[in-house]
Protein backbone atom coordinates (compact mmCIF):
# COMPACT_ATOMS: atom_id res chain seq x y z
CA UNK A 1 0.00 0.00 0.00
CA UNK A 2 1.55 3.04 -1.08
CA UNK A 3 1.54 6.66 0.91
CA UNK A 4 -1.55 7.70 -1.63
CA UNK A 5 -4.08 5.49 -1.15
CA UNK A 6 -3.92 5.79 2.72
CA UNK A 7 -5.11 9.27 2.51
CA UNK A 8 -8.23 7.93 1.98
CA UNK A 9 -8.81 6.60 5.29
CA UNK A 10 -12.43 7.56 4.55
CA UNK A 11 -12.72 5.24 1.79
CA UNK A 12 -11.18 2.93 4.00
CA UNK A 13 -13.41 3.16 6.66
CA UNK A 14 -16.53 2.48 4.10
CA UNK A 15 -14.78 -0.26 2.53
CA UNK A 16 -14.22 -2.08 5.89
CA UNK A 17 -17.70 -1.41 6.62
CA UNK A 18 -18.80 -2.97 3.82
CA UNK A 19 -17.15 -5.93 3.95
CA UNK A 20 -17.53 -6.71 7.50
CA UNK A 21 -21.27 -6.72 6.56
CA UNK A 22 -21.28 -9.31 3.87
CA UNK A 23 -23.10 -12.19 5.20
CA UNK A 24 -21.02 -15.14 2.56
CA UNK A 25 -17.99 -14.04 4.43
CA UNK A 26 -18.89 -16.30 7.07
CA UNK A 27 -15.90 -14.82 9.16
CA UNK A 28 -18.09 -14.49 12.27
CA UNK A 29 -15.03 -15.64 14.29
CA UNK A 30 -12.55 -13.34 12.51
CA UNK A 31 -14.89 -10.52 12.45
CA UNK A 32 -14.56 -10.70 16.54
CA UNK A 33 -11.02 -11.08 16.31
CA UNK A 34 -10.58 -8.01 13.93
CA UNK A 35 -10.00 -4.85 15.95
CA UNK A 36 -12.06 -1.44 15.12
CA UNK A 37 -10.04 1.55 13.68
CA UNK A 38 -9.72 4.39 16.62
CA UNK A 39 -11.71 6.88 15.59
CA UNK A 40 -11.14 11.19 15.57
CA UNK A 41 -14.40 11.31 17.54
CA UNK A 42 -13.14 8.87 20.16
CA UNK A 43 -9.96 10.68 21.52
CA UNK A 44 -12.02 14.21 21.14
CA UNK A 45 -14.43 13.24 23.45
CA UNK A 46 -12.23 13.27 26.23
CA UNK A 47 -8.96 15.35 24.63
CA UNK A 48 -9.43 18.76 22.78
CA UNK A 49 -7.43 18.41 19.83
CA UNK A 50 -4.60 20.10 21.20
CA UNK A 51 -4.48 18.33 24.63
CA UNK A 52 -1.31 16.36 25.04
CA UNK A 53 -2.07 12.14 26.12
CA UNK A 54 -0.92 11.63 29.38
CA UNK A 55 -1.37 7.93 31.27
CA UNK A 56 -3.31 9.88 34.24
CA UNK A 57 -7.04 8.76 33.73
CA UNK A 58 -8.74 7.39 31.12
CA UNK A 59 -5.40 5.79 30.10
CA UNK A 60 -4.42 4.38 33.55
CA UNK A 61 -5.25 0.55 32.53
CA UNK A 62 -3.00 0.70 29.40
CA UNK A 63 -0.63 -2.42 29.79
CA UNK A 64 2.18 -1.80 27.72
CA UNK A 65 4.60 -4.39 26.24
CA UNK A 66 5.81 -2.21 23.71
CA UNK A 67 7.19 0.40 26.11
CA UNK A 68 9.24 1.37 28.03
CA UNK A 69 11.56 -1.43 26.83
CA UNK A 70 10.89 -0.09 22.66
CA UNK A 71 9.84 3.81 23.17
CA UNK A 72 7.29 5.93 25.81
CA UNK A 73 4.35 7.23 24.49
CA UNK A 74 5.34 10.09 22.72
CA UNK A 75 7.73 7.61 20.47
CA UNK A 76 4.56 7.24 18.38
CA UNK A 77 1.89 9.52 19.75
CA UNK A 78 2.11 12.94 18.64
CA UNK A 79 2.40 15.43 22.10
CA UNK A 80 0.02 18.21 22.11
CA UNK A 81 -2.74 16.50 19.21
CA UNK A 82 -4.46 13.49 20.16
CA UNK A 83 -5.62 12.58 16.53
CA UNK A 84 -2.15 12.71 15.36
CA UNK A 85 0.61 9.38 15.37
CA UNK A 86 4.58 10.67 14.66
CA UNK A 87 6.93 9.12 12.78
CA UNK A 88 10.65 8.66 14.21
CA UNK A 89 11.94 11.50 12.31
CA UNK A 90 9.45 13.61 14.15
CA UNK A 91 7.00 13.96 10.98
CA UNK A 92 3.41 13.78 12.38
CA UNK A 93 0.92 11.30 10.66
CA UNK A 94 -2.79 10.15 10.58
CA UNK A 95 -3.90 6.82 12.29
CA UNK A 96 -4.90 5.06 8.92
CA UNK A 97 -1.17 5.55 7.94
CA UNK A 98 0.02 3.96 11.01
CA UNK A 99 1.69 1.17 9.31
CA UNK A 100 4.73 3.23 8.59
CA UNK A 101 5.15 3.80 11.69
CA UNK A 102 5.25 -0.12 12.54
CA UNK A 103 7.14 -0.32 9.51
CA UNK A 104 10.28 1.80 11.09
CA UNK A 105 11.00 -1.20 13.33
CA UNK A 106 9.28 -4.45 11.70
CA UNK A 107 10.94 -3.58 8.21
CA UNK A 108 10.82 -6.98 6.82
CA UNK A 109 7.09 -7.63 8.32
CA UNK A 110 5.80 -4.13 6.69
CA UNK A 111 7.69 -5.32 3.45
CA UNK A 112 5.92 -8.31 3.86
CA UNK A 113 2.70 -7.35 3.85
CA UNK A 114 3.14 -4.63 1.44
CA UNK A 115 3.39 -7.72 -0.64
CA UNK A 116 0.22 -9.34 0.93
CA UNK A 117 2.32 -12.25 2.25
CA UNK A 118 1.62 -11.26 5.80
CA UNK A 119 -1.24 -10.20 7.32
CA UNK A 120 -4.97 -10.77 5.73
CA UNK A 121 -7.14 -9.59 3.07
CA UNK A 122 -10.89 -10.05 3.41
CA UNK A 123 -13.12 -10.95 0.33
CA UNK A 124 -11.62 -11.34 -2.54
CA UNK A 125 -7.95 -13.49 -3.59
CA UNK A 126 -8.28 -10.91 -6.67
CA UNK A 127 -6.17 -7.86 -6.50
CA UNK A 128 -8.95 -5.53 -5.13
CA UNK A 129 -10.00 -5.25 -1.71
CA UNK A 130 -7.61 -3.57 1.19
CA UNK A 131 -5.88 -5.89 3.75
CA UNK A 132 -6.26 -5.31 6.87
CA UNK A 133 -3.86 -2.88 9.09
CA UNK A 134 -1.41 -3.89 11.39
CA UNK A 135 -3.44 -2.38 14.27
CA UNK A 136 -6.63 -4.44 13.08
CA UNK A 137 -5.35 -7.34 14.57
CA UNK A 138 -2.23 -6.01 16.89
CA UNK A 139 -3.10 -4.53 20.08
CA UNK A 140 -0.55 -1.85 18.86
CA UNK A 141 0.50 -1.83 22.93
CA UNK A 142 0.64 -5.47 23.20
CA UNK A 143 1.63 -6.53 19.74
CA UNK A 144 1.76 -10.51 20.63
CA UNK A 145 -1.04 -11.84 19.06
CA UNK A 146 -3.66 -13.10 21.49
CA UNK A 147 -3.37 -16.93 23.05
CA UNK A 148 -7.00 -18.24 21.65
CA UNK A 149 -8.56 -21.43 22.48
CA UNK A 150 -9.18 -24.59 19.79
CA UNK A 151 -12.32 -25.15 18.41
CA UNK A 152 -13.15 -28.91 19.36
CA UNK A 153 -11.53 -31.70 17.82
CA UNK A 154 -12.82 -34.46 15.01
CA UNK A 155 -14.54 -37.36 16.62
CA UNK A 156 -12.77 -40.56 16.71
CA UNK A 157 -13.98 -43.01 13.99
CA UNK A 158 -16.70 -45.48 15.48
CA UNK A 159 -15.40 -48.91 14.80
CA UNK A 160 -17.46 -52.04 14.67
CA UNK A 161 -20.27 -50.50 13.47
CA UNK A 162 -23.11 -53.60 13.34
CA UNK A 163 -24.55 -54.50 10.09
CA UNK A 164 -28.03 -53.36 10.98
CA UNK A 165 -27.29 -50.07 11.82
CA UNK A 166 -25.80 -49.13 9.57
CA UNK A 167 -28.12 -50.52 6.66
CA UNK A 168 -31.08 -48.62 8.14
CA UNK A 169 -30.15 -45.22 7.39
CA UNK A 170 -31.28 -44.87 3.66
CA UNK B 1 -49.70 -54.96 -30.83
CA UNK B 2 -53.70 -54.63 -30.39
CA UNK B 3 -55.58 -53.41 -27.42
CA UNK B 4 -56.04 -57.46 -25.88
CA UNK B 5 -52.56 -57.67 -26.11
CA UNK B 6 -51.56 -54.35 -24.17
CA UNK B 7 -54.31 -54.99 -21.53
CA UNK B 8 -53.03 -58.73 -21.01
CA UNK B 9 -49.62 -56.77 -20.67
CA UNK B 10 -51.10 -54.80 -17.80
CA UNK B 11 -52.70 -57.73 -15.98
CA UNK B 12 -49.44 -59.34 -15.89
CA UNK B 13 -47.23 -57.19 -14.70
CA UNK B 14 -49.61 -55.93 -12.01
CA UNK B 15 -49.95 -59.29 -10.79
CA UNK B 16 -46.16 -59.74 -11.04
CA UNK B 17 -45.58 -56.14 -9.09
CA UNK B 18 -48.35 -57.26 -6.37
CA UNK B 19 -46.37 -60.58 -5.80
CA UNK B 20 -42.68 -58.36 -5.65
CA UNK B 21 -44.34 -56.15 -3.29
CA UNK B 22 -45.30 -58.78 -0.45
CA UNK B 23 -41.57 -60.03 -0.89
CA UNK B 24 -40.18 -56.70 -0.91
CA UNK B 25 -42.33 -54.37 1.31
CA UNK B 26 -39.51 -52.94 3.25
CA UNK B 27 -37.39 -51.66 0.62
CA UNK B 28 -39.09 -48.80 -0.81
CA UNK B 29 -36.05 -47.57 -3.18
CA UNK B 30 -35.41 -51.38 -4.41
CA UNK B 31 -39.33 -52.01 -4.67
CA UNK B 32 -39.68 -48.92 -7.22
CA UNK B 33 -36.75 -50.12 -9.14
CA UNK B 34 -37.61 -53.47 -10.10
CA UNK B 35 -41.04 -51.59 -10.67
CA UNK B 36 -39.66 -49.86 -13.38
CA UNK B 37 -38.10 -52.82 -14.70
CA UNK B 38 -41.19 -54.68 -14.91
CA UNK B 39 -42.46 -51.70 -16.41
CA UNK B 40 -39.79 -51.51 -19.45
CA UNK B 41 -40.12 -55.27 -20.10
CA UNK B 42 -43.87 -55.56 -20.33
CA UNK B 43 -43.53 -53.02 -23.67
CA UNK B 44 -43.02 -50.04 -24.92
CA UNK B 45 -46.81 -49.40 -24.58
CA UNK B 46 -47.22 -50.43 -20.85
CA UNK B 47 -43.60 -48.53 -19.47
CA UNK B 48 -45.33 -45.41 -20.74
CA UNK B 49 -48.56 -46.34 -17.72
CA UNK B 50 -46.69 -48.01 -15.81
CA UNK B 51 -43.42 -45.44 -15.22
CA UNK B 52 -46.24 -42.21 -15.14
CA UNK B 53 -47.46 -44.41 -11.78
CA UNK B 54 -44.50 -45.31 -10.50
CA UNK B 55 -43.00 -41.75 -10.30
CA UNK B 56 -45.52 -40.36 -8.77
CA UNK B 57 -45.91 -43.89 -6.39
CA UNK B 58 -42.05 -43.34 -5.59
CA UNK B 59 -40.60 -40.56 -5.99
CA UNK B 60 -41.78 -38.25 -2.79
CA UNK B 61 -39.86 -41.61 -0.85
CA UNK B 62 -36.70 -42.53 -2.64
CA UNK B 63 -33.65 -41.76 -4.28
CA UNK B 64 -34.53 -42.81 -7.34
CA UNK B 65 -35.22 -41.30 -10.22
CA UNK B 66 -34.89 -42.35 -14.13
CA UNK B 67 -33.45 -39.08 -15.45
CA UNK B 68 -31.12 -39.61 -12.91
CA UNK B 69 -30.00 -43.08 -14.03
CA UNK B 70 -29.86 -42.28 -17.45
CA UNK B 71 -28.40 -38.73 -16.31
CA UNK B 72 -24.94 -37.90 -18.60
CA UNK B 73 -21.10 -37.56 -17.51
CA UNK B 74 -21.02 -33.76 -16.53
CA UNK B 75 -18.50 -33.76 -19.49
CA UNK B 76 -21.13 -34.65 -22.48
CA UNK B 77 -24.23 -32.93 -20.50
CA UNK B 78 -25.09 -29.86 -22.85
CA UNK B 79 -26.48 -26.68 -20.83
CA UNK B 80 -29.86 -27.76 -21.46
CA UNK B 81 -29.09 -30.83 -19.66
CA UNK B 82 -27.29 -29.17 -16.75
CA UNK B 83 -30.64 -26.80 -16.12
CA UNK B 84 -32.32 -29.98 -15.60
CA UNK B 85 -30.07 -31.79 -13.73
CA UNK B 86 -29.87 -28.96 -11.23
CA UNK B 87 -33.34 -28.39 -11.06
CA UNK B 88 -33.51 -31.97 -10.10
CA UNK B 89 -31.38 -31.72 -7.36
CA UNK B 90 -32.72 -28.53 -6.23
CA UNK B 91 -36.34 -30.34 -5.76
CA UNK B 92 -34.09 -33.41 -4.20
CA UNK B 93 -33.07 -31.22 -1.30
CA UNK B 94 -36.21 -29.47 -0.88
CA UNK B 95 -37.59 -32.68 -0.52
CA UNK B 96 -34.67 -34.15 1.90
CA UNK B 97 -33.43 -30.74 3.85
CA UNK B 98 -36.94 -28.86 3.14
CA UNK B 99 -34.60 -25.97 2.00
CA UNK B 100 -34.41 -23.80 -1.16
CA UNK B 101 -30.91 -23.56 -2.37
CA UNK B 102 -29.46 -23.07 -5.89
CA UNK B 103 -27.53 -25.46 -7.37
CA UNK B 104 -24.89 -23.48 -9.72
CA UNK B 105 -21.82 -24.67 -12.39
CA UNK B 106 -19.26 -21.80 -11.93
CA UNK B 107 -16.71 -22.65 -14.42
CA UNK B 108 -12.91 -22.60 -14.60
CA UNK B 109 -11.57 -18.83 -14.96
CA UNK B 110 -9.29 -18.33 -18.31
CA UNK B 111 -5.62 -17.83 -17.10
CA UNK B 112 -6.23 -18.85 -13.75
CA UNK B 113 -4.01 -21.80 -11.93
CA UNK B 114 -5.27 -21.77 -8.59
CA UNK B 115 -2.38 -22.25 -5.49
CA UNK B 116 -2.80 -22.07 -1.74
CA UNK B 117 0.07 -21.33 0.38
CA UNK B 118 -0.13 -22.17 4.47
CA UNK B 119 2.13 -20.11 6.57
CA UNK B 120 2.99 -22.74 9.72
CA UNK B 121 5.06 -19.94 11.63
CA UNK B 122 1.91 -18.40 11.55
CA UNK B 123 -0.97 -21.09 12.01
CA UNK B 124 -1.93 -21.30 15.88
CA UNK B 125 -4.33 -24.15 15.38
CA UNK B 126 -7.30 -23.28 16.20
CA UNK B 127 -9.26 -24.72 13.97
CA UNK B 128 -11.35 -22.07 12.82
CA UNK B 129 -10.50 -23.33 9.31
CA UNK B 130 -12.25 -26.53 9.33
CA UNK B 131 -15.52 -25.26 10.85
CA UNK B 132 -15.79 -22.76 8.38
CA UNK B 133 -15.04 -25.03 5.98
CA UNK B 134 -17.61 -27.37 7.39
CA UNK B 135 -20.64 -25.00 7.40
CA UNK B 136 -20.11 -23.20 3.53
CA UNK B 137 -19.73 -26.84 2.31
CA UNK B 138 -22.71 -28.70 3.83
CA UNK B 139 -20.68 -31.37 4.71
CA UNK B 140 -22.32 -33.88 7.05
CA UNK B 141 -22.46 -33.69 11.37
CA UNK B 142 -22.96 -37.14 11.63
CA UNK B 143 -21.12 -39.01 11.05
CA UNK B 144 -18.84 -35.94 10.88
CA UNK B 145 -17.11 -35.17 7.59
CA UNK B 146 -14.18 -32.45 7.74
CA UNK B 147 -12.20 -32.04 4.57
CA UNK B 148 -9.42 -30.31 6.83
CA UNK B 149 -7.22 -32.26 9.22
CA UNK B 150 -4.85 -30.18 11.34
CA UNK B 151 -1.89 -31.87 12.69
CA UNK B 152 -0.64 -30.72 16.11
CA UNK B 153 3.70 -31.50 16.03
CA UNK B 154 6.54 -31.18 17.52
CA UNK B 155 8.51 -28.16 16.61
CA UNK B 156 11.73 -29.72 14.55
CA UNK B 157 9.60 -32.78 13.33
CA UNK B 158 7.74 -33.14 10.18
CA UNK B 159 7.02 -37.16 10.86
CA UNK B 160 3.10 -37.16 9.86
CA UNK B 161 2.81 -40.11 11.73
CA UNK B 162 4.16 -38.48 15.18
CA UNK B 163 1.10 -36.40 14.50
CA UNK B 164 -2.08 -35.74 16.94
CA UNK B 165 -4.91 -34.57 14.77
CA UNK B 166 -7.27 -35.02 18.08
CA UNK B 167 -5.59 -32.61 20.20
CA UNK B 168 -7.59 -30.47 22.08
CA UNK B 169 -6.38 -26.88 23.27
CA UNK B 170 -7.50 -24.36 25.90
CA UNK B 171 -4.89 -22.05 24.59
CA UNK B 172 -3.34 -22.34 20.98
CA UNK B 173 -0.88 -22.70 20.26
CA UNK B 174 0.83 -24.75 22.44
CA UNK B 175 4.44 -24.22 23.68
CA UNK B 176 6.97 -26.70 21.64
CA UNK B 177 4.00 -27.44 18.82
CA UNK B 178 3.25 -26.38 15.52
CA UNK B 179 0.13 -27.44 13.78
CA UNK B 180 0.14 -28.55 10.28
CA UNK B 181 -3.44 -28.54 8.39
CA UNK B 182 -3.94 -30.81 5.65
CA UNK B 183 -6.77 -31.31 3.02
CA UNK B 184 -6.63 -31.85 -0.77
CA UNK B 185 -3.91 -30.66 -2.28
CA UNK B 186 -5.14 -30.26 -5.55
CA UNK B 187 -1.90 -31.93 -7.30
CA UNK B 188 -1.14 -31.92 -10.44
CA UNK B 189 -0.28 -35.32 -11.48
CA UNK B 190 -3.45 -36.60 -9.10
CA UNK B 191 -3.08 -39.93 -8.30
CA UNK B 192 -6.97 -40.22 -7.25
CA UNK B 193 -8.51 -39.10 -10.44
CA UNK B 194 -6.08 -41.94 -12.42
CA UNK B 195 -7.51 -44.56 -10.53
CA UNK B 196 -11.32 -43.40 -10.82
CA UNK B 197 -12.69 -46.36 -12.96
CA UNK B 198 -15.41 -44.28 -13.83
CA UNK B 199 -13.78 -40.92 -14.20
CA UNK B 200 -16.21 -39.45 -11.83
CA UNK B 201 -13.07 -37.35 -10.76
CA UNK B 202 -10.72 -35.31 -12.72
CA UNK B 203 -8.82 -32.33 -12.93
CA UNK B 204 -9.90 -28.95 -14.20
CA UNK B 205 -7.98 -26.60 -16.72
CA UNK B 206 -7.65 -24.26 -12.91
CA UNK B 207 -5.97 -26.94 -11.21
CA UNK B 208 -9.10 -28.01 -9.09
CA UNK B 209 -9.60 -31.83 -8.50
CA UNK B 210 -13.48 -32.11 -8.87
CA UNK B 211 -15.88 -34.93 -8.44
CA UNK B 212 -19.05 -35.67 -10.02
CA UNK B 213 -21.06 -37.33 -7.28
CA UNK B 214 -23.66 -38.15 -9.43
CA UNK B 215 -21.04 -40.06 -10.88
CA UNK B 216 -19.42 -41.57 -8.42
CA UNK B 217 -19.95 -45.25 -7.74
CA UNK B 218 -18.31 -45.03 -4.25
CA UNK B 219 -15.61 -47.74 -5.14
CA UNK B 220 -12.96 -46.03 -3.22
CA UNK B 221 -10.09 -46.40 -5.10
CA UNK B 222 -9.38 -42.75 -5.03
CA UNK B 223 -9.18 -42.62 -1.11
CA UNK B 224 -6.49 -45.58 -1.26
CA UNK B 225 -4.74 -43.54 -4.10
CA UNK B 226 -4.84 -40.43 -2.36
CA UNK B 227 -1.28 -40.12 -0.12
CA UNK B 228 -2.39 -37.19 2.02
CA UNK B 229 -6.09 -38.93 3.03
CA UNK B 230 -7.69 -35.76 2.08
CA UNK B 231 -10.86 -37.23 0.77
CA UNK B 232 -13.85 -38.87 2.86
CA UNK B 233 -16.60 -41.17 2.08
CA UNK B 234 -20.31 -40.91 3.09
CA UNK B 235 -21.09 -44.14 4.81
CA UNK B 236 -24.01 -43.42 5.40
CA UNK B 237 -26.95 -40.45 4.10
CA UNK B 238 -25.20 -37.25 5.42
CA UNK B 239 -27.34 -35.04 8.35
CA UNK B 240 -26.91 -31.24 7.85
CA UNK B 241 -29.30 -29.79 9.66
CA UNK B 242 -31.89 -27.35 7.83
CA UNK B 243 -31.29 -23.99 9.21
CA UNK B 244 -27.16 -25.10 8.32
CA UNK B 245 -27.08 -25.66 5.19
CA UNK B 246 -25.78 -23.50 2.88
CA UNK B 247 -27.92 -22.12 0.21
CA UNK B 248 -25.60 -20.90 -2.00
CA UNK B 249 -24.25 -24.99 -3.72
CA UNK B 250 -22.28 -25.78 -6.95
CA UNK B 251 -22.83 -29.38 -8.94
CA UNK B 252 -19.36 -29.83 -8.55
CA UNK B 253 -18.55 -28.48 -5.18
CA UNK B 254 -21.22 -28.06 -2.29
CA UNK B 255 -24.24 -29.09 -3.05
CA UNK B 256 -25.82 -32.32 -0.98
CA UNK B 257 -24.38 -35.39 -1.29
CA UNK B 258 -25.85 -38.49 -1.11
CA UNK B 259 -24.92 -41.81 0.76
CA UNK B 260 -21.91 -44.03 -0.63
CA UNK B 261 -19.78 -41.07 -2.75
CA UNK B 262 -16.39 -39.74 -2.18
CA UNK B 263 -15.63 -35.92 -1.15
CA UNK B 264 -13.13 -33.39 -0.69
CA UNK B 265 -11.50 -29.99 -0.36
CA UNK B 266 -12.46 -28.08 -4.00
CA UNK B 267 -10.89 -25.10 -3.07
CA UNK B 268 -14.53 -23.81 -2.95
CA UNK B 269 -14.69 -23.57 -6.23
CA UNK B 270 -18.18 -22.14 -6.29
CA UNK B 271 -16.57 -18.88 -4.58
CA UNK B 272 -13.65 -18.61 -5.83
CA UNK B 273 -14.37 -19.06 -9.33
CA UNK B 274 -15.99 -15.77 -8.47
CA UNK B 275 -13.08 -14.38 -7.45
CA UNK B 276 -14.51 -14.86 -3.57
CA UNK B 277 -12.03 -16.11 -0.84
CA UNK B 278 -12.08 -19.77 -0.04
CA UNK B 279 -14.26 -20.31 3.35
CA UNK B 280 -11.16 -21.38 5.25
CA UNK B 281 -8.96 -18.62 4.33
CA UNK B 282 -11.33 -16.07 5.40
CA UNK B 283 -11.95 -17.60 8.77
CA UNK B 284 -8.16 -18.03 9.37
CA UNK B 285 -7.62 -15.51 12.23
CA UNK B 286 -4.00 -14.86 11.69
CA UNK B 287 -3.67 -14.94 8.12
CA UNK B 288 -1.77 -18.05 7.73
CA UNK B 289 -3.61 -19.19 4.78
CA UNK B 290 -3.07 -17.24 1.30
CA UNK B 291 -4.68 -18.00 -1.93
CA UNK B 292 -4.52 -16.70 -5.54
CA UNK B 293 -3.17 -16.98 -9.20
CA UNK B 294 -0.17 -18.66 -9.42
CA UNK B 295 -0.24 -17.49 -12.82
CA UNK B 296 -0.05 -13.85 -11.93
CA UNK B 297 3.19 -12.93 -10.80
CA UNK B 298 2.07 -10.49 -8.70
CA UNK B 299 -0.37 -12.48 -6.46
CA UNK B 300 0.12 -13.20 -3.31
CA UNK B 301 0.53 -17.06 -3.67
CA UNK B 302 3.89 -15.81 -6.21
CA UNK B 303 5.27 -13.40 -3.84
CA UNK B 304 5.50 -16.38 -1.28
CA UNK B 305 7.00 -18.35 -4.02
CA UNK B 306 9.48 -16.07 -5.24
CA UNK B 307 10.41 -14.89 -1.52
CA UNK B 308 9.71 -17.63 0.94
CA UNK B 309 11.53 -21.25 1.13
CA UNK B 310 8.44 -23.31 0.56
CA UNK B 311 8.01 -27.18 0.14
CA UNK B 312 5.33 -29.83 0.18
CA UNK B 313 4.23 -32.91 1.61
CA UNK B 314 5.53 -36.10 0.26
CA UNK B 315 7.42 -34.27 -3.01
CA UNK B 316 9.45 -37.81 -3.20
CA UNK B 317 5.49 -39.25 -5.00
CA UNK B 318 5.79 -36.80 -7.51
CA UNK B 319 2.70 -35.68 -7.18
CA UNK B 320 3.36 -31.88 -7.79
CA UNK B 321 0.71 -30.31 -5.46
CA UNK B 322 -0.61 -26.87 -5.63
CA UNK B 323 -0.71 -26.56 -2.27
CA UNK B 324 2.73 -25.15 -0.38
CA UNK B 325 3.98 -24.88 3.11
CA UNK B 326 6.57 -22.16 4.28
CA UNK B 327 8.03 -20.87 7.66
CA UNK B 328 9.27 -17.40 8.23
Amino acid sequence: MTLATMEKPIMLVLLLGVMTSLSWAEPMAVKGAIRPLVKEAECLGCHSKTSSITKKKGHRDLSSKHFPKSGTCSSCHLPGQVTKLRLLTGEPISYPQSPILCGQCHGLVKRDWDHGIHGKKMGSWTKSGEPLLCVQCHDPHTPKFPLMKALPAPRQPQLGIKKEESYGQH
Amino acid sequence: MDNTDKEKINQWSERVSQRVDKILDQSVERRGFLKGLLGTVGGAAAASTAAGAIASEVLPESDFSWEKFFQEHYKVMTAEDKEKVFARIETETKRKYGVDVKVRDPQALDGVKFAYGLNLSKCNGSRMCVYACMKENNQSRDPQIQYIKVIEMDIGTLNLEKGDMYYEGESVPKAGKYYLPVQCHQCDNPPCAKVCPVEATWKEKDGIVVIDYDWCIGCRYCMAACPYEARRFNFSAPKVPKEEVNPDQGYLSNRMRPKGVVEKCHFCLHRTREGKNPACMEACPTGARKFGNILDPKSEVSMILKTKRVFVLKEELNTIPSFFYYFD
